[in-house]
């Protein structure tokens, strides 16, 4: 007996370097199962239990979180997804295959789709690395491992297994090294491209997390640690590799999209300002007069987005450029200041209007930039090409360079989280919206009380 | 008021309430030309609760309410095999509150054409009885369902039953 346990050890000691490398280990898989399951049981508990969500939102949940297991290669966990009855706003994930997300980080993310996937993919890329088990094994040390030798020997788990599972719990909820979320963030950016999720969700949701920081609402999503601008920033870097070279095509498989206002209302023309410069102005043949939000702004570049909703504009100031986004009401919703001394130019919106390209033009230099609307995210999209931007269209973007030769530029390829069979909805009919009038005390007014109305 | 004047006025009010009456049992064309129904007096189509594949009606009474919706890509091969599917969601632990079947599962030609018909309560706001027929045609999939409180449920389903009756697939 005392025999075979050394054995194991030995065995073990040879297996360590590999576990904590990320390679698969059939030999701890049960062991990582087991932990897995022990330390689910506890957070539930610690968590206030499970919830389940109305019928359609866990349908839809699950078609995010199955197509990103289906895209994990190796397939050695059986993975499940548990939705906590937390306000706070926190995801995290066990050995095993355990995934966990909070209804505060569903309402968080306003069950974005895109930003939901992200999470799950980074608490997916956490087991399939193993960040877990390894910190386990980091920290029980020597002792863990006597107990897995006599553990596999299929004696019953023994008090240092107990011990891996508490330490299983301080590390979910304090947060992995800075080496683990990095690796989580990189890989889980991989499986939200080949899930066909949008590979900068993970941005958009970081960015989201950076807001609440001082709120004290997430604690421990994704780690503490490193900055979260660190992790924005190395992954902007890597998002840019999910586009698709510039492709050489036929002028004549281009059809280029109009400029102007989809929906005919406005036009975009071109005038001297008083300081003799070429700008645009908008012109509202509605109200047969220009565009008072415009109006004390220089102008350079001017374009709607498809459905003619939003319109985006290159604003100079003192030899600065912005782009400012307005919605069709002219309600200013959002400015992006650009480097000082890079001009904005050939600003085009993606035909579903999420994003915006434009070039940004130095004495020497031009260069691609793709910025999401309502986001941080800004992604250089081609360092080492210059040509101007032509079109967007359901291909990509079309570009041409200075030898005349067109190109296109992929996005990377995402679609929606659909039901594969659909499921009917289930409606409630609202309460009539009739006001209530009823005399005050002395008589002289009446008042009118809005009667309560359900939230569905 | 002279004698010619008072026939006049008499018969303005008789085309005025003939024409009341004309709008109030219109038939309704879905927008994509699939179907016509009679719309029964006092039943209103909601515009804002509609949307490009869901058609929202209210009834006269409060929580009276039907609604149609389209799936444009649907993998069940009959109406029974999609009813059965959908039933198997609602009476799943993610399902509805309460789910409970009122009347079991059951075949319903509705102008030629096999429906499954069955109806089922379950808790929302209030606790709810709906009526939802499953339909299976040749490219596209409907539910035709007419919800109400439970409480008042059989007061208007006699109106769903009517609507079923004059139901036409116009393709």
């Amino acid at each position: 007996m005392k025999a075979v346990v050394i054995v194991f050890l030995v065995l073990l000691f040879l297996l360590y370097p590999s576990i904590a490398l990320g390679s698969q280990n059939h030999l701890l898989a049960n062991f990582e199962k087991k932990i897995g399951l022990s330390a689910r049981e506890q957070l539930l508990a610690i968590y206030g239990g499970e919830v389940i969500l109305p019928l359609h939102k866990h349908l839809i949940l699950h078609e995010i979180f199955n197509r990103l297991v289906r895209v994990v290669k190796g397939g050695e966990h059986e993975y499940s997804l548990t939705v906590l009855k937390s306000n706070e706003a926190n995801a995290f994930s066990l050995p095993g295959g355990f995934v966990f997300v909070t209804e505060g980080l569903i309402d968080l993310v306003g069950f974005d789709e895109h930003r939901i996937a992200a999470v799950l993919a980074h608490e997916i890329a956490h087991i399939e690395k193993k960040h877990g088990l390894n910190a386990v094994l980091r920290q029980m040390g020597f002792s863990v491992l006597v107990e897995l030798g006599i553990f596999f020997l299929e004696v019953p788990p023994t008090e240092a297994v107990r011990a891996a599972v508490q330490a299983l719990i301080t590390v979910v909820q304090s947060g992995y090294s800075r080496e683990a979320e990095l690796e989580a963030d990189i890989l889980g950016q991989q499986y939200l491209a080949r899930a066909g999720f949008d590979p900068v969700g993970i941005i958009h949701m970081l960015s989201d997390l950076s807001k609440t920081e001082g709120l004290e609402i997430s604690k421990s999503i994704f780690g503490s640690h490193p900055q979260t601008s660190d992790r924005i920033n190395l992954l902007l870097e890597n998002a840019v590799s999910y586009w698709s070279p510039p492709i050489p095509i036929q002028e004549n498989t281009i059809s280029i999209n109009s400029k102007e206002d989809p929906l005919n209302r406005f036009a975009i023309r071109s005038i001297v300002n008083e300081f003799g410069q070429n700008v645009l102005s908008v012109y509202d043949y509605q109200n047969e007069t220009e565009v008072s939000w415009l109006a004390d702004l220089t102008i350079c570049d001017l374009v709607f987005s498809p459905d003619g909703l939003t319109m985006a504009a290159v604003v100079e100031e003192q030899g600065e450029y912005s782009i400012y986004i307005y919605n069709r009401f002219g309600n200013f919703t959002e400015r992006r200041q650009h480097e000082r001394g890079h001009a904005i130019q050939n600003l085009v919106f993606s035909p579903d209007g999420e994003k915006i390209a434009y070039n940004s033009v130095t004495k020497d230099s031009s260069s691609l930039w793709i910025g999401f609307i309502n986001e941080i995210t800004r992604l250089n999209i081609a360092e080492d090409f210059t040509g101007i931007i032509i079109d967007w269209n359901k291909t990509g973007l079309i570009v041409v360079d200075e030898a005349e030769q067109y190109y296109c530029i992929s996005p990377p390829k995402t679609y929606s989280a659909v039901l594969s069979d659909p499921v009917p909805r289930i409606i409630e009919r609202k309460p009539r919206f009739t006001l209530e009038i009823s005399r005050s005390s002395d008589g002289n007014c009446i008042k009118l009380i809005r009667p309560h109305i359900f939230n569905f | 008021m002279r004698t010619i004047e008072k026939i006049v006025l008499l018969l303005l009010t008789i085309l005025l309430i003939m024409s009341v009456n004309v709008k109030a049992t219109a038939d309704y064309f879905d927008p994509y030309h699939l179907f016509k129904f009679r719309v029964p007096v006092g039943w209103i189509f909601q515009v804002s609760e509609s949307e490009t594949d869901l058609l929202v009606f209210y009834g006269p009474s409060q929580d009276e309410l039907l609604y149609i919706e389209y799936f444009k890509e649907i993998s069940d091969q009959s109406s029974l095999e999609f009813a059965e599917r959908v039933i198997e969601h609602y009476d799943s632990v993610y399902g509805l509150v309460d789910f409970e079947l009122v009347q079991e599962l059951e075949l319903k030609e509705i102008d030629g054409i096999s429906t499954a018909d069955v109806v089922y309560s379950y808790s929302g706001t209030k606790n709810r009885t709906e009526h939802r027929i499953f339909a299976v045609l040749h490219d596209y999939g409907l539910t035709i369902t007419f919800s109400d409180a439970h409480d008042h449920y059989h007061e208007g389903e006699v109106q769903f039953e009517l609507i079923l009756d004059n139901w036409t697939w116009v393709r």
